[in-house]
């Protein structure tokens, strides 16, 4: 009897495809109903849309509920979504038409940050600093028109392709051009004087 | 002094055809043995482990089948009478919950419920909410959602009350089957629990406690004081 | 005429604003639960309807597949019609039993419905032989060979399975253990050799 050689199927493995061949095998057996498959989906994709609804919403509950309505539509969406379309504007579009709704409905919040990434190697002097300045960038965000801020977030954060924020959107693609030169003006002015830039 | 004692000629021939034919059957059941397995080196220690478990009634199928896992992953022989004997525990606790009557199939249900971490209290619920019916797919349900997180009084309940509504063998099965693969997908044991549980018509809170028509004999002691909440946590906001 | 703002400060805003947050497990499961619900509501929506279709089973692939082996696991229902390739992939899949899994499950004699009908896909082009083994071959490799496609390079089986859970693995050449990646894995506390879960029977 040959010794039994076992697949070192837990080792790290080769990758047999890109990002998007990946993705495109999971939004396929996620169409055909794989519960595990969409989970995957989800894992791809929870962490960016979760950061975009929080600087679109700057709320962590209105966020999360926003990030799991998109998700829901997405399911129902998939079969009409065509795979030959990019699939990320098409997320994104979902997701920023639940965050205008939401932001529409929201109540007005104190100035509470409950997100925030606080660096870890940050002294106490320096994670003050660091948090107030992460507090003026999200008072000035949330101080601009809400296409302007959907639009600078998608480029600049999300670093979408002015097509893929014109799908995104449904804007045309010099109105998407001004909403970002606006909201960097906006946000140079604002943020100029703080210290820490 | 020690007696010595002269066997007389007839007596040392019924003793060496005895022991001829003890010999005869026991090569007999070795080679038996051996060609189920497909190994024709069959370590004899392993024969005892199957014949002792078949003079007790346990079936010798799923032992040998476990011997030629053993034997197909390579295992050497100390490991796969380790392992057997296991089985054979598992096997010897599932008779003595669901009694002798039990099929093989139904005895593999209940061993491998024990596996998942099941307990003897579990598995006689189990049995007797069955009512007469084959126990196989209630037990292999319950052992899912034992292995996949949910709590072993919650488990027997959710089992317990799908029989309570008649569910086929087949339903429990799929019930098992759901809550399994939504676990392997990231949901809480018992929130995917409690929604496949919804699927099939039971409310979650019918199936927090264990019937107060089982016999009292049988009833788990703790069913009715869950060591973990109910989930009662829903998506946030229907779509 | 607009520019594309590159500057300094808008490019130090926008890296403080790049940190992807910290995610509630409990807000991932949320949404999973929702969707879930949302299948629910599909299947009793269409359980109203005849459907006659091949049910993609389990496997979910992976974007990181085994070095030697792809392997896609479709099942028809009753003989239906031509099964699809269900292949998606995964990052990771975890253990469905961290515990200690049960092994077989299937309910044999129960009534738990017919048998279906479970074709098992396996890509080795160099191998010579390969067999499926698992709970319901009593694990024995003779039970369910597999066979060539001399055109694709893919083994195939078919096996006949009953409702439930079942534990299986390929073996190629008598000495290469595979189990699917794509699969959830069934760990073995018997023997350390997991091999991979095969569900049978949904809603």
């Amino acid at each position: 009897m040959p010794p039994l050689r076992l697949v070192p199927h837990d080792a790290p493995r080769q990758e047999d495809g890109s990002f998007a061949e990946t993705r495109s095998l999971v939004i396929h057996a996620a169409r055909a109903g794989d519960v595990r498959a969409f989970a995957t989906l989800v894992d791809m994709y929870y962490a960016r849309c979760l950061r975009f609804a929080l600087h679109m919403l700057a709320d962590r509950s209105d966020a999360e509920e926003a990030v799991q309505d998109t998700f829901v539509r997405v399911y129902r969406a998939l079969p009409s979504y065509r795979e030959q379309d990019s699939f990320e504007p098409w997320l994104f579009r979902i997701l920023g038409n639940r965050c205008r709704t939401a932001g529409a409905k929201q109540r007005r919040h104190a100035d509470v940050m409950e997100y925030g990434d606080v660096p870890e190697r940050a002294t106490a002097a320096g994670h003050d600093r660091e948090l107030a300045w992460r507090e003026e960038i999200e008072r000035a965000l949330r101080s601009l028109p809400v296409e302007q801020r959907e639009a600078f977030l998608m480029r600049h954060v999300e670093g979408m392709s002015y097509e893929d924020m014109a799908v995104a959107t449904g804007a045309g693609l010099s109105a998407l051009k001004m909403r970002v030169k606006r909201a960097c003006d906006a946000l140079r002015v604002q943020l100029t004087e703080v210290d820490g830039v | 002094m020690k007696r010595l004692i002269r066997p007389s000629l007839g007596v040392s021939s019924i003793a060496l055809v005895l022991i001829a034919a003890l010999s005869r059957g026991a090569v007999a059941q070795t080679s038996a043995y051996a060609a189920g397995v497909g190994d024709t080196t069959l370590d004899v220690s392993l024969v005892r482990v199957i014949d002792g478990a078949s003079a007790r009634g346990i079936p010798s199928a799923p032992l040998l089948a476990k011997v030629r896992e053993g034997r197909l992953k390579r295992a050497n022989t100390a490991r796969i009478r380790s392992a057997l004997a296991s089985l054979v525990a598992r096997l010897d606790s599932a008779r003595a919950a669901l009694g002798p009557a039990a099929s093989t199939d139904e005895l593999v249900a209940g061993a491998d419920a024990f596996a998942a971490g099941a307990d003897a209290t579990a598995v006689r619920a189990v049995r007797a909410a069955s009512a007469g019916r084959p126990v196989s797919a209630p037990l292999g349900a319950l052992a899912q959602l034992v292995a996949s997180g949910v709590p072993g009084p919650r488990a027997v309940a959710m089992v317990v009350e799908l029989l309570r509504r008649n569910a086929s063998p087949a339903q429990v099965l799929a019930f098992g089957n759901s809550v399994e693969s939504d676990v392997v997908s990231g949901l809480p044991a018992e929130e995917a629990a409690v929604l496949r549980l919804h699927s099939f018509g039971v409310n979650a809170g019918d199936a927090l406690t264990f019937p107060q028509d089982m016999p009292a004999t049988i009833r788990p002691g703790n069913l009715n004081t869950t060591t973990t909440p109910p989930p009662q946590k829903t998506p946030k906001r229907r779509p | 005429m607009v520019f594309e703002e590159q500057d300094e400060t808008i490019e130090r805003i926008a890296a403080r604003l790049r940190p992807l947050p910290e995610i509630d497990p409990a807000a991932r499961a949320r949404v999973l639960v929702a969707v879930a619900a949302e299948r629910e509501r599909d299947r009793e929506r269409s359980r109203q309807l005849v459907r006659r279709r091949p049910i993609l089973i389990g496997s979910i692939g992976v974007a990181l597949a085994a070095a030697m082996a792809f392997v896609a696991v479709l099942a028809t229902r009753d003989g239906g019609s031509a099964p699809r390739v269900a292949a998606a992939p995964t990052t990771s899949v975890p253990a469905a039993s961290p515990g200690g899994a049960p092994a077989a499950l299937a309910a044999r004699e129960t009534g738990a419905g017919a048998l279906q009908q479970i074709q098992l896909v396996f890509r080795d082009p160099n191998a010579t032989r390969v067999s499926v083994v698992g709970d319901f071959t009593g694990w024995d490799p003779t039970k369910a060979v597999m066979t060539r496609d001399s055109g694709s390079g893919l083994w195939t089986a078919t096996v006949s399975l009953p409702a439930g859970r079942h534990v299986y693995a390929f073996l190629v050449d008598d000495s290469i253990w595979v189990r699917d990646p794509r699969a959830p894995a069934a760990p073995d506390a018997d023997f350390g050799r997991p091999g991979s879960v095969l569900l049978v029977g949904r809603p």
